[in-house]
């Protein structure tokens, strides 16, 4: 049993010794690993933990799947008046993107910022974003700097739905290595699973990394609302169209039943007045 | 209380909902309108992506209408077969219309003139109905809308005339069938459901009295709405039907209470009322095209 001990205590301090060349990866633990969104998710938190190598910087990164096509109008002027004067598709930008570490993020270079997909000013994301018009049923790319002010714009919209944001020092890291965060999913939170990827940073060099795959899934009437809006758009449009017509005929019918019980009321009363004076006289 | 909404992705309070729902339901039994122009910009303000708030409100206003039509029928303010006739040319103009619409926006700057064009109109129907109403009111004399001279003689000549019986008119097939062609143009020109065109129609051009406008308006507007919804459910995958029941709870209801109010007003003083709405709206729609806005990119409507 001593021995057991011994073997272990010499395998954890080979691990934590030789961890920094060995990057193997990283465990990292969802309590729970699954977010189920029915009718009364208003949010929810999850708990991350794990263990790194002991003294280096966490950097985490939270993500949709980037696949999703977002389209932005552009207002103008003409004349005296407001309108929409351009319509693009952005490309390639995760409709959640959260950031968690355990030190500032100015302290990674540049090239970790790349490599990592992470920096204060969502700057990372957005490089890996595209932008296209449609000219003449095209799809045409945008000049970059005509591009870059639209993905600015989506980021501005997704900071303010508290679907994008930096949390800088949210990692509480032990001394021996050990991480936590909660990871607050906000009420809004894309129906995709969330990738959590973590990196340990040390003296500026990437010495360790591990992910998980928080799953995000729709349950009840939810579910079957979207996979249905989705996949079966006739019958969801029918079903859609027959709910709506039988709840009118029944509030119609509703009103009209109420409007008979009161209609009765009165002509009893009336009828019972009569009767009374009836038998006085 | 908070529900979650399956196509919107977010939790809403269901009173909130359920309170717009009954206002604009208020409206559609009043004047026979679909409500759309109110109520889609109110969702987006709480939230709702502009694609979801347009299509679920459609599918409202399925309920509303079905709702209203029931109220008004049974006050003989419906003539269902007047309706139908103009419905069928609404659906095959409303068809032209889509194709007419997607080849003006080949030319360009054809939200702009679309714009303009609709600020004029309901500046022009507006304050037409409200002088009208005013001096009728004035007069306490039972002045309903009736043909002007030249038109109406011809109007009078045209083939293939019928009596109907709720409106107590007498008019041309041909004259319906092409008022509900143009209606429903102009309905997917404007992008709107064509309550607010229909009402002065019927009550100007065809010249029916205010509640049977009223009636047969909300009646067609079951249809479009149908129509709509089920386009939107194929094409969008937008249409949120947990957003829609919360709406219509309140509207088909807010549609009942409407037709009873309606119902103790005069057609002149309904008029008048409904000529101050659509200025209204006039007046906001003009507004967000002065105002400088907020920020000037946004998500857009999802085509």
């Amino acid at each position: 049993m001593r021995r057991l001990a011994g073997l272990l205590a010499g395998v954890l301090l080979w691990l934590g010794w030789s961890g920094p060349a060995l990057a193997q990866g990283l465990g990292v633990d969802l309590q729970p690993d699954e977010v189920r969104v029915g009718l009364t998710f208003r949010g929810q938190q999850v708990q991350v933990g794990g263990q790194a190598p002991p003294g280096s910087d966490l950097y985490v990164r939270v993500s949709s799947s980037p696949g999703s096509t977002v389209n932005l109008d552009r207002k103008g002027r003409i004349g005296p008046l407001w309108m929409n004067v351009e319509h693009v598709w952005v490309e390639g930008m995760p409709r959640l993107y959260q950031v968690f570490t355990s030190a500032p993020l100015a302290r990674l270079t540049p090239e970790l910022e790349e490599r990592l997909g992470m920096d204060a000013g969502f700057r990372q994301v957005e490089a890996r974003a595209r932008v296209w018009q449609r000219e003449a049923g095209r799809r045409v790319p945008l000049a970059a700097d005509r591009a870059d002010e639209y993905k600015r714009a989506l980021t501005d919209i997704y900071l303010k739905r508290g679907l994008y944001a930096v949390h800088e020092g949210a990692v509480r890291m032990e001394p021996d290595g050990r991480f936590a965060f909660t990871l607050p999913v906000p009420r809004n939170v894309p129906q995709s699973d969330l990738e959590v990827e973590v990196y340990a940073v040390k003296d500026g060099v990437l010495v360790d990394a591990g992910r998980a795959t928080l799953q995000v899934r729709s349950v009840g009437v939810v579910g079957w609302a979207r996979r249905q809006a989705a996949a079966n758009g006739v019958f969801y449009g029918i079903v859609s169209v027959v709910i709506a017509l039988v709840s009118g005929l029944a509030v119609a019918m509703t009103f009209q039943a109420l409007d008979r019980l009161l209609a009765r009321r009165p002509v009893e009363a009336r009828g019972a007045v009569r009767a009374g004076t009836a038998g006085r006289l | 209380m908070d529900i979650f909404l399956p196509v919107a992705g977010m939790p809403v309070n269901v009173f909130v909902i359920m309170g717009l729902g009954g206002t604009v339901g208020l409206l559609s039994g009043l004047f026979g309108v679909g409500g759309g122009f109110l109520l889609t910009p109110l969702l987006m303000m709480i939230g709702i992506p502009p694609a979801v708030a347009v299509a679920s409100d459609t599918n409202q206003i399925v309920a509303a209408s079905v709702s209203g039509t029931l109220a008004h029928s049974r006050q003989g303010n419906v003539d269902f077969k007047l309706g139908f006739i103009i419905l069928a040319g609404g659906l095959l103009g409303g068809s032209y219309g889509t194709v007419l619409v997607n080849f003006l926006r080949g030319i360009g700057n054809f939200e702009f003139a679309v714009r303009v064009a609709y600020v004029v109109m309901l500046l022009g129907v507006g304050s037409f109905m409200f002088y009208e109403s005013l001096g009728a009111l004035r007069k306490k004399g039972p002045a309903q809308g009736r043909r002007p001279g030249a038109v109406g003689r011809f109007l009078e000549r045209l083939p293939m005339q019928m009596y109907f019986e709720v409106a107590r008119l007498n008019c041309s097939v041909i004259t319906l069938f092409g008022l509900g062609f143009l209606i429903g143009i102009l309905a997917a020109l404007m992008g709107v459901g064509g309550g607010f065109i229909m009402l002065p129609v019927m009550i100007y051009l065809i010249g029916m009295p205010t509640h049977v406008a009223v009636g047969t308006s909300i009646f067609t507007v079951i249809f479009t709405a149908m129509n709509v919804t089920i386009a939107q459910g194929i094409v969008n995958h937008t249409v949120d039907v947990i957003l829609a029941l919360l709406l219509l709870i309140g509207s088909a209801v807010g549609a009942q209470v409407g037709a009873k109010i309606g119902r103790r007003l005069r057609g002149e003083q309904l008029r008048i009322i409904f000529s101050l709405v659509v200025l209204g709206v006039m007046v906001k729609i003009l507004r967000d095209l002065l105002a400088v806005p907020g920020s000037l990119i946004v998500l857009g409507g999802g085509h």
